[in-house]
């Protein structure tokens, strides 16, 4: 079985094809121009990973600024999106948040943590 | 009757995004005593508070960081810069003598600029401007308004989604509100080839199995109060619609992403000339408009890829700014610079032959495979590809420059030798 | 009846009809409602009308008609300056083509002279036409020109009479639909979406739903029918391209596909006409605008780049059928229901026939009203602060700091004006579109639109998910941040 992943380590986007036996495992990796090229590749067949950018909640009745906007310090399992929106969509935090503070750690027990990607006074 | 405000200062910074962020610190740090940053909404930052994706600051800052950090890291720097701030003041007009009428909610004030420095950034195209038939309900909306309303507002547009155009905001909002829990049934796109970016093409819509309409319009909008369905259709070369592909899809909400305009209100009033593919001013290599003294800056002059190209192309702006209110501009004879062939637009749109570097920057209309970049007979470049949604960036020495006599065009066209390797 | 409200007179409908009805009665000492069934008033036909004041050109057999269109357009410079609304006499040409058109603008003209419009004049000197208008077509023969033609704002003539109106007593009641009509002795009963309300007289200035409003009382007298009318907008940047309305002489010698500048600086083209439509459709279509609207309006003025368009519109008209004339008398079933309809050239007739209906119709049901002696014509608008001087502005500021806060960019329209339309009863974004202009230029609320739904929240407070459009179901933004992560349905 063959999967064709676009390479996105760069602009110049290498379609690298991975060829995959019945198993699952990975036979072989073709069409990539460095080895960044590979390991992309590779991971993505078998458990493609990203970084979740989203918002959290604040607790106020400020209503200009009911939002912080936050990402997740390391890449989560693709899959897992949407439980990790859900999780988060509970998450309520009180100001003053500082710009790169914890707001929720252990992220569906990944290991990953939450974290503002900018600050609310008050 | 209450009195208007006068001031006097060395430099104007209009607008508080990317591009003026960068063009107000950097006017500072050039030695520019007064610095005013004029930004008409409550916080500074322009669109980049609401664009909570990664992808901004690699290359300026070296490591990515979403939109609101990317406007934080600027803002500490500003905030120890000694540039003085206005927010929640707009510009309502510009003269050529360099003289800002602006307004806020403590009065009318007239400022007195040296030089100017335009950073108003682009807006989006709207609704009627491409003419979309059908009824006009409420649940129409810009991508980037829609952007506003669930990043920084908290409410979201609606449930079923469908967005035209397939430009990197409309894939963003795709997957944001797809991420929100709304369902996004389509993206349609009139060209044959996906608007944006490869990686938010991938990261955006493939990820989430958001299908892609290439070569497709919308031939009718139904819904007396809010949206109830829109009807898109398959069009040929020449955009005319090919009977018997409609399609109807149930939805709520329809979001636009149908190009940014850079806004030039003001520029107009300044009688600063603009160029009719782009725009944008028509500005010469050191940045500077028609109008002496007048300088712009970032997405005002053309639509960048990325963030940190505006603040870099703004830095630059205000480089220049500074050495023209010390009268340190280098002079020398003008010569224009014009496009063909796939180049859909190139900047700067005319070059001073005083011995300075030139950086250039150009679009291709169509994508292409295995071209050359000519420019004049002074340079050229082999790329392996060229896309529409990638600048393309020419370092010019000065030295070269020196050497044409007349005209530049600038071409992008097959390679001759095709086993010549590119840069990319 | 227990807490029912009585009044002498209810005018049912907030269009421009009603509300010239509202403004002309409320001279008089009689107690007066209007009532509106959509959540704002001017939300109907008026809104879609093409904004022109009539010169006169008279219809055969139709005497209010006629009267209205030449009385209305005299009468209205004078309210227009009372009321702080939009008004110019720009004049109008109206294009022949070839010495065929020539004939019938000539015999055009001799009927618009009798019916009293006296300085209608046709122009066949043709340097004399391209001086007037030097973006006319080069295939231009002659042409009749009417100098008293007027553009107004329908909109803005709208609320400026029905808040003169309210200020000399009249009562407003929004999101009244009438749903029944009651012939009680003692008066009209009217059961509306908002409880019941007597009258001893009801004008019935429901627009396009007014045959609906006659058959409350078996009222079948007269018969509407509708037509749409597919227009669009061009930018600003436009503006100056005409002076004057120009349109084209079509068939029946009367004018068909025009340009013409509007009282806020952009331009409207036009048209595409259709019958046979779903009642009140107002939608758009890729034909009527791609295929006749921009090619016929091009016939006109060349020059004028289809590229400019920044707000494709349809307007819903309708007419009586079977007639050019205004159904404007007392109904025959029960003569305490006094029709004002007027169809798609109401605009320009609603004040003249209010005034008709006031000064002739009334009296001769053997009903006097006496004159008020301190009823105030004058009105004063929302302040504008991109018409305003710049010491103007800074005195504005200083009384209220919100006038300082620019919220709509293309048009300049600051916080203050937003807060002043709320107050004077807009309930939607459309409400504060028309009264403030927010919203209505280049790009078409874009920017604005969300701020103006969160001003409009504080304002009336309600949540953001409450306000809409334009009333009804047309909610802005229907759902909170995270709500529909837990949504069954999208879940599913």
């Amino acid at each position: 079985m063959k999967k064709t992943v676009v390479c996105l380590q760069c602009p110049f986007a290498c379609k690298v094809d991975v060829e995959l036996s019945e198993a699952g495992e990975i036979l072989s990796v073709s069409g990539n121009r460095c080895q960044r090229g590979d390991s992309y590749a590779r991971q993505e067949v078998i458990a493609p990973v990203r970084v979740l950018t989203t918002t959290v909640r604040i607790d106020s009745e400020d209503r200009e600024h009911p939002l912080l906007s936050v990402m997740t310090s390391g890449a989560i399992p693709k899959a897992r999106l949407g439980e990790a929106m859900r999780t988060l969509a509970s998450v309520r935090v009180k100001a003053p948040v500082e710009y790169g503070e914890v707001v929720y750690e252990d992220l569906l027990g990944t290991g990953v943590n939450v974290i503002a990607t900018s600050s609310i006074r008050k | 009757m209450s009195g208007i405000i006068k001031r006097n200062v060395d430099v104007a910074v209009i607008g508080g995004g990317p591009a003026g962020l960068g063009a107000a610190i950097k006017a500072r740090e050039c030695g520019a005593d007064k610095v005013l940053l004029i930004e008409r909404a409550e916080e500074l930052g322009g669109v980049l508070p609401q664009c909570i994706h990664n992808g901004f600051g690699l290359h300026y800052f070296k490591e990515e960081l979403s939109g609101p950090a990317y406007a934080y890291k600027m803002i500490e720097k500003l905030n120890t810069s000694g540039v003085e701030v206005m927010l929640k003041t707009m510009v309502i007009d510009l003269t050529e003598e360099k003289k800002i009428t602006a307004v806020n909610e403590q009065g009318i004030m007239e400022i007195d600029a040296k030089a100017v420095i335009l950073c108003m950034g682009c807006r989006e195209r709207p609704r009627g401007a491409i003419r979309i038939p059908g009824d006009r309900p409420a649940g129409v909306f810009t991508a980037g308004a829609a952007q506003r309303m669930i990043n920084i507002e908290g409410h979201l547009p609606g449930k079923k989604i469908l967005i035209l155009g397939s430009g990197d905001i409309g894939m963003i909002m795709a997957r944001r509100m797809t991420l929100e829990g709304a369902e996004v049934k389509a993206v349609v796109e009139l060209m044959p080839f996906i608007g944006g970016l490869i990686r938010n093409e991938i990261q955006c819509l493939r990820d989430f199995d958001i299908p892609v309409y290439v070569s497709h319009t919308i031939t009718s909008i139904k819904g007396k109060d809010r949206i109830e369905s829109i009807t898109i259709a398959e069009i040929d070369s020449k955009r005319k619609i090919i009977e018997g592909t409609e399609k109807e899809f149930e939805v709520d909400t329809l979001l636009l992403s149908v190009g940014l305009i850079p806004e030039n209100e003001l520029s107009r009033k300044a009688g600063v000339k603009l160029h009719p593919i782009t725009g944008g001013p028509l500005v010469d290599n050191l940045w500077q408009t028609n109008v002496s003294g007048i300088f712009a800056g970032g997405n005002v002059v053309h639509v960048h890829d990325l963030a940190d190209y505006v603040t870099e192309s703004s830095e630059f702006a205000a480089e220049n700014a500074c050495k023209y209110i010390r009268g340190g501009l280098k002079e020398g004879e003008e010569i224009p610079v014009s496009c063909q062939d796939n180049i859909r637009y190139v900047v700067p749109n005319r070059i001073r032959k005083n011995g300075e570097d030139v950086v250039m920057f150009m679009r291709v209309t169509q994508p292409a495979e295995k071209v050359e970049i000519r420019v004049g007979d002074i340079y050229s470049r082999k790329l392996d590809f060229a896309r529409p949604s990638e600048q393309i960036r020419i370092d010019l020495p000065g030295e070269l420059i020196k050497k044409c006599d007349s005209g530049l065009i600038v071409r992008c066209v097959p390679q001759e030798d095709k086993n010549n390797g590119g840069e990319g | 009846m227990l807490g029912m409200n009585k009044f002498d007179v209810i005018i049912v409908g907030g269009g421009a009809a009603g509300a010239a009805a509202a403004r002309e009665l409320s001279k008089y000492e009689c107690s007066v409602a209007l009532l509106e069934k959509e959540i704002e008033v001017s939300m109907g036909v008026t809104k879609g009308t093409h904004a022109i004041v009539h010169c006169g050109i008279p219809e055969p057999d139709a005497p209010l008609y006629n009267r209205g269109q030449v009385r209305g357009n005299l009468m209205l410079e004078q309210i227009c300056r009372d009321l702080d609304v939009p008004f110019k006499r720009i004049g109008k040409l109206l294009v022949g083509f070839n010495e065929k058109d020539t004939g019938v603008l000539e015999s055009t003209l001799l009927g618009a002279r009798r019916n009293g419009v006296y300085n209608a004049e046709l122009i066949t000197d043709r340097d004399r036409i391209r001086e007037m208008e030097p973006e006319l077509t080069e295939s231009t023969v002659s042409a009749l020109y009417t100098p008293t033609t007027g553009i107004v704002s329908p909109w803005a003539l709208c609320y400026g009479l029905i808040e003169n109106a309210q200020n000399n007593g009249v009562s407003v009641i929004t999101d009244a639909e009438v749903l029944s009509i009651d012939k009680q002795e003692e008066g009209l009963i009217l059961s509306t979406t908002q409880g019941e309300y007597q009258a001893s007289l009801v004008i019935n200035a429901a627009g396009a739903f007014s045959e609906k409003l006659a058959g409350l009382i078996e009222d079948t007298s007269f018969r509407l029918v509708g037509s749409r009318h597919q227009r669009i907008i061009m930018d600003k940047n436009c503006n100056g391209i005409v002076k004057h309305l120009v349109r084209g002489l079509g068939p029946g010698g009367w004018g068909t596909d025009f340009v013409c500048p509007t009282v806020y600086g952009d331009v409207l083209v036009g048209v595409c006409t259709e019958g046979n439509i779903p009642w009140n459709d107002c939608a758009t279509t890729r034909e009527g605008l791609e295929d006749t609207v921009i090619p016929n309006y091009l016939k006109l003025i060349p020059g004028l780049a289809p590229a400019n368009s920044i707000k494709p519109f349809s307007g819903f008209l309708y007419e009586v059928e079977g007639t050019a004339n205004y159904v404007v008398r007392p109904s025959a079933v029960d003569s305490r229901m006094i029709h004002m309809v007027l169809g798609g050239s109401g605009l320009t007739s609603s004040v003249a026939m209010a005034e008709y209906i006031a000064e002739e119709v009334i009296p001769a049901l053997g009903i006097k009203f006496e004159k008020k002696k301190d009823f105030d014509p004058i009105r004063k608008d929302i302040p504008h602060f991109s018409d305003l001087s710049n010491e103007e502005r800074a005195a504005l500021i200083e009384k209220d700091p919100l006038y300082g806060h620019v919220i709509c960019r293309c048009e300049t329209v600051t916080e203050g004006e937003i807060v002043e339309a709320i107050r004077r009863g807009a309930r939607t974004r459309d409400g504060v579109k028309f009264r403030t202009h927010a919203g209505l230029g280049r790009c078409q609320g874009g920017f604005c639109g969300p701020r103006v739904i969160e001003i409009l929240a504080r304002e009336l407070g309600i949540p953001a998910e409450q306000v809409t459009r334009k009333g009804k179901g047309s909610l802005e933004v229907p759902y909170a941040i995270k709500e529909l992560l837990f949504d069954p349905e999208v879940q599913a």
